[in-house]
């Protein structure tokens, strides 16, 4: 007796469809499960025994043997169970039956016969889905996140009865995205406004920048300046994530196994900051299970990395590639795989290790060995890709709380959407400024020789590289789009310039030697 | 590398200024012009911790002095030292660097361009022999050489234990004259060049003085058409931070009633001009 059921397994955050073939025979009664199988699938033989027994379906006794295709590839997961217990059923009874191509099945098996949620349900029931299966019978507990499916039924189930009820066709989908919408609304409302950060009106002039061109930003300044405030805030200046983007994110955020009954789908903007001693596993993704990182659970949102000189070497170099290519590649275990990571990238650092260097009330403790031992650490090739660097002094005590007229995210949202309108319009598809490539740039962004000459100006004035003129060009853009201006003029550029890298400005005055 | 020249005591263009010491180096050791060394000097000291204003401050007094003809003298540390040097070069005068190490080596390291340049422009000179590491009391020795070589020592920013007072005391002692760059009393970078003008020496009030004790009148050379060059916005943002003095751009943006964007667009162009510098969110008047 044969019976095949389908599911699915995740490759970074693609699925791919697997077959899950049962054959019982005659012979000494026993349970194999083969294919390339881990631990946890091993382990399912116990669970699906005792859940059919407990369900008082009747577990065959005699010799069964499941197989899941492709033979080749590494598969693991407890959301097997369901697919093999009911590829087991239909094996094994006549009373259970239904065309196979016409269901997925997910979901991990209690011994009581009861369904348990499984991280990672999203991808896969869109990749169900996209090999157009008709249903998707899912974990109740997953079900909110999984009704970003479209085309197909999405059937939520919480134990073995339901399954058994769902092929016969007696029990329907429930629609939870009403649910799911209720929550967004509740979420919008969030309390952080712009407004509540005192001063620092340039610093928070580059995060409206970064937000609306897409680039990433860098703050220094001492202790309590207010740069956290600001990379904090930062996500609400950006538009609302769109249908796909929503379900883009939650799909990750499902594989990393970060959703849950109160939060069964990302609807806000992400926003990640991971702690300095994170590891570069952590950072970037990886680990013996592929899991994806701090960079991709930051996708279309915000990354933070406060007190960047905390973060290890290799998490800073490895931070390059994402950077630059919005999407990270880790190979591990024969397997590669593919997490989108197109976040915008926000790094606060203090100037100096004690932190009080420049500042007025406090003394630096700190010695020039320590001072330039940490920003060598700092001045590295990542930084170089960082396109807005601000220094922030400190705001004056006596100042707080008297000037509160500074803009709030509701005046700098609305610029933003006008610079996004912009650049759609100029662009014609979803391309940031800050993401343009050389020739792209070159090609897009026309100036006039007046602007020319001040760009060859601010290069021999300020000893600027071609990298350096270029991002010069991307954020002039950023500011004329933000002032709803068609062309780049020098005014747009000449505040493009203030943002330029603060670190060659340290040092022994070699900028000084390079002018003359 | 150019060649090391050996002068030594009692030969002919041994600087005589330093015979007059109670305690001369026995062997200078130099690259570069020596004939500089006949040459009025004044030296410029400091800390190597220091503020923008303090650097900017070194780098002005040198250019004043080197545009009238001085030689500036100075120990190519960090921060003070660093910026006269520069002023000096950048002037048309020259510029004498006095070692605390062997004469090969170079202390910082991140000087090195520094110390090229100096050897083309001017003079590197050591009493110690090539190889010589620097030691902490190499540097309050070779003190004496830069106040003994110099007829006046100008102290800018120093903190209380900084190398800088040592040259002025043995300046003092000897027959330099010493002034002092005042700053604000809340820095701490300025308290022991402060605390030399309570204990009496002269204040350098404009760069002016600092001529003037070197008996040199200035003329005015119309720096001013600098500012005539400015349009009218660069202009009003132009003097909010030349009255106001080491100011947040916040606050410069708040006194013209302008949105940031606009006013650090005009400082980024002030910048470019080299009128202004900026650091830590500050903005200074650099000329």
């Amino acid at each position: 007796m044969f019976a095949r059921t389908y599911t699915a397994f995740l490759s970074g955050i693609q699925g791919r469809m697997t077959a899950v073939e049962t054959y019982i025979s005659n012979g000494l009664p026993g349970f194999h499960i083969v294919g390339l199988t881990d631990t946890v699938i091993k382990e399912s033989a116990e669970r699906i025994r005792a859940a059919i027994n407990s369900s008082n379906l009747g577990f065959p006794i005699r010799r069964i043997a499941v197989n899941l295709t492709p033979a080749d590839r590494r598969k693991s997961g407890g959301h097997y169970d369901l697919a093999v217990a009911m590829s087991l059923l239909k094996a094994a009874r006549e009373d259970i039956d239904f065309v196979e191509e016409d269901f997925a099945f997910f979901g991990e098996l209690s011994l009581d016969g009861s369904i348990r949620g499984v991280p990672g349900i999203l991808p896969l029931a869109m990749c169900a889905e996209e090999n157009d299966i008709k249903n998707i019978i899912v974990p109740e507990e997953n079900i909110c996140e999984a009704s970003f499916v479209k085309n197909s039924r999405v059937i939520g189930v919480s134990c073995l009865w339901d399954a058994i009820d769902a092929v016969k066709g007696r029990l329907s989908n429930m629609d939870s995205l009403g649910e799911i919408k209720n929550r967004k609304s509740k979420e919008e409302m969030s309390e952080l406004d712009f407004s509540q950060v005192f001063g620092q009106e340039t610093a928070k002039r580059a995060a409206l920048l970064a937000a609306a061109g897409g680039h990433d930003m860098l703050m220094m300044g001492s202790p309590g300046v207010g740069k956290s405030m600001i990379a904090r805030r930062l996500p609400g200046l950006l538009p609302a994530m769109t249908y796909e983007e929503c379900r883009e994110v939650t799909k990750i955020y499902s594989i990393a196994g970060l959703l849950d009954r109160e939060r069964p789908a990302i609807f806000e903007r992400p926003f990640r900051k991971p702690h300095g001693s994170v590891s570069r596993a952590a950072l970037i993704g990886g680990g013996a299970k592929i899991r994806p990182g701090e960079i991709s659970l930051a996708h279309l949102g915000v990354l933070f990395l406060d007190e960047l000189n905390t973060f290890q070497n290799d998490c800073l170099e490895a931070l390059r590639q994402p950077v630059e290519e919005r999407k990270v590649q880790i190979i591990r275990n024969r397997e590669s795989v593919v997490f989108p990571a197109d976040f915008i990238l926000v790094c606060a650092v203090n100037p100096c290790p004690c932190g009080y260097l420049g500042n007025d009330e406090r003394i630096c403790q700190c010695t020039e060995t320590q001072i330039s031992s940490f920003r060598r650490k700092l001045s590295g090739p990542l930084l170089d890709r960082i396109d807005l660097h601000v220094t922030m002094a400190p705001v004056k005590y006596e100042e707080i709380g008297i000037r509160r007229n500074g803009m709030d995210t509701n005046t700098m949202k609305e610029k933003v959407l006008l610079a996004r309108r912009m650049q759609k319009e100029r662009y014609g598809e979803n391309l940031l400024n800050g993401r343009l490539d050389d020739d792209l740039a070159r090609e897009k962004i026309k100036l006039g020789k007046e602007e020319i000459n001040f760009i060859k100006e601010a290069g021999a004035g300020f000893g600027m590289s071609a990298r350096s003129l270029n991002k010069l060009i991307r954020i002039g853009r950023t500011v004329a789009d933000v002032e709803g201006s068609f062309d780049v003029k020098v005014e747009h550029l000449a505040e493009a310039l203030s943002y330029r890298s603060f670190f060659d400005m340290y040092g022994s005055g070699e900028m000084s030697v390079k002018n003359r | 590398m150019a060649d090391i020249q050996i002068i030594k005591y009692g030969d002919d263009n041994y600087p005589k200024r330093l015979m007059e010491m109670s305690d001369p180096p026995e062997k200078l050791y130099c690259m570069g012009d020596i004939s500089l060394l006949e040459n009025r000097m004044a030296a410029i000291v400091g800390s190597r911790k220091s503020s923008t204003y303090g650097k900017w401050a070194a780098e002005s007094i040198a250019k004043a002095l080197s545009d009238s003809g001085i030689t500036v003298i100075s120990g190519m540390a960090k921060g003070i030292d660093t910026a006269a040097h520069l002023g000096a070069i950048d002037g048309r005068g020259k510029t004498v660097a006095v070692l605390g190490c062997g004469i090969d080596m170079c202390y910082p390291a991140e000087n090195r361009n520094l110390k090229r340049d100096i050897v083309a422009y001017g003079l590197v000179i050591s009493e110690y022999p090539p190889g010589t590491e620097a030691k902490r009391w190499t540097f309050p020795k070779r003190n004496r050489i830069i106040a003994g070589l110099s007829e006046l020592v100008v102290v800018v920013e120093a903190g209380l234990n900084s190398g800088a007072l040592i040259t002025a005391e043995l300046a003092a002692a000897g027959y330099g004259k010493v002034m002092a760059v005042p700053g604000n009393i809340n820095s701490p970078y300025s308290i022991g060049s402060n605390k030399l003008i309570s204990d009496g020496v002269a204040p350098v009030v404009v760069i002016g003085d600092v001529l003037e004790s070197m008996g040199i009148y200035e003329v005015d050379n119309g720096d001013n058409n600098l500012e005539n060059v400015l349009g009218n916005a660069e202009k009003e943002v132009y003097m909010e931070i030349k009255f106001g003095g080491e100011i947040s751009v916040d606050e410069v943006c708040r006194r013209v009633k302008r949105a940031p964007g606009y006013v650090n667009g005009i400082i980024a162009v002030l910048e470019m001009k080299g009128l202004v510098r900026t650091s830590m969110g500050k903005v200074f008047v650099a000329k």
